[in-house]
């Protein structure tokens, strides 16, 4: 081969020697960070503000047993975890996580897919300060014995608007600041209430309520509805209707 | 055939105020079965703000 046709075949193999450097570097990273796929502990694993969508790849599926502060203050404003998952056709898996204190508190992203809090005992700040880059929890897995506690889980979600649950609540909930909260998110929550607890409180946005109740477009006056009083009526009532249930 | 009477309590604040018990905040409270509109009392709407402060919150990070 000549030096001119060697010096050719060097520059177009130049592209691929650099993509190759940067996956070495991407693998060798990945490799530790995930333990090769074995790592369950999770928590802070993407806190803080070096984690960004573009930085957000993982090599392996996620299947944490600890999550506390998993993603929180992190920068990962509009990231659709979802969907990046399918696009690295990995998995993030929550069923036997036992910690989800701070999980995706301060995060930015505004999609989370199924988070299966079953072998938690409480979900204490766990979606807080949601601001208005959370919107979609597409389901949020309870025990079925209603005895988990939230406490400020959804504290500042302002643009928070669909969220379902299976399974149980039990306890005192609080999504008073999700104000564009939908009809069938609301339906969800108040399917999900214990029946026969007793002094439980679940407070949510008057104005949420006054839109997806409304008796026609634009009246906003959905939480002086029939619709919205007959939905309730068999949680809270005088007669053996337990929940209070706040609007603010 | 049987037929129930389900009775909904509901206490609406004053324009401007909000209820609480000390520990629940709304404009409007459906009442649960073991509840009375006696536990709770209207503060304003500064009083409430200044609660929720006090919980401490992070402030919003400028986006």
């Amino acid at each position: 081969m000549s030096i001119a046709d060697k010096l050719t075949t060097i520059a177009e193999n130049e592209k691929k020697v650099y993509e190759a450097g940067q996956k070495s570097e991407y693998d060798r990273f990945w490799d530790i960070y995930q333990n090769y796929g074995n790592r369950t502990e999770c928590q802070g694993m993407f806190y803080g503000y070096g984690w960004k969508p573009e930085t957000f790849k993982p090599k392996y599926s996620l299947k944490p047993t600890l999550a506390p502060s998993m993603f929180y203050m992190a920068r990962l404003t509009g990231l659709d975890l979802v969907e990046r998952f399918k696009e690295l056709d990995l998995e993030l898996s929550f069923e036997d996580c036992s910690n989800f204190n701070y999980t995706f508190s301060l995060c930015g992203i505004s999609h989370i897919g199924v988070v299966d809090t079953r072998k938690a005992s409480s979900l204490t700040y766990t979606f807080d300060q949601g601001y208005h880059d959370m919107v979609t929890i597409d389901k949020i897995i309870l025990k079925d014995d209603g005895s988990q506690t939230f406490s400020n889980t959804f504290r500042y979600n302002y643009g928070l608007k669909e969220i379902r649950f299976d399974g149980i609540i039990g306890n005192d909930i609080d999504l008073r600041y999700s104000t564009a909260l939908s009809l069938d998110s609301i339906l969800s929550i108040i399917i999900a209430l214990k029946p026969d607890a007793t002094g439980k409180t679940l407070c949510l946005s008057k104005t949420a309520v006054n839109k997806a109740f409304e008796t026609s477009e634009g009246a906003n006056d959905g939480s002086t509805s029939q619709g919205w009083l007959g939905v309730i009526s068999s949680k809270s009532n005088q007669y053996d209707g337990t929940w209070t249930i706040s609007l603010l | 055939m049987k037929t129930e009477q389900i009775t909904v309590k509901k206490i609406i604040a004053d324009e401007g105020m909000i209820l609480t018990d000390g520990k629940t905040y709304g404009r409007v409270i459906f009442l649960g079965a073991d509840r009375t509109a006696d536990e709770f009392y209207e503060i304003t709407q500064e009083e409430y703000e200044k609660s929720i402060e006090e919980s401490g919150a992070t402030e919003e990070i400028n986006k």
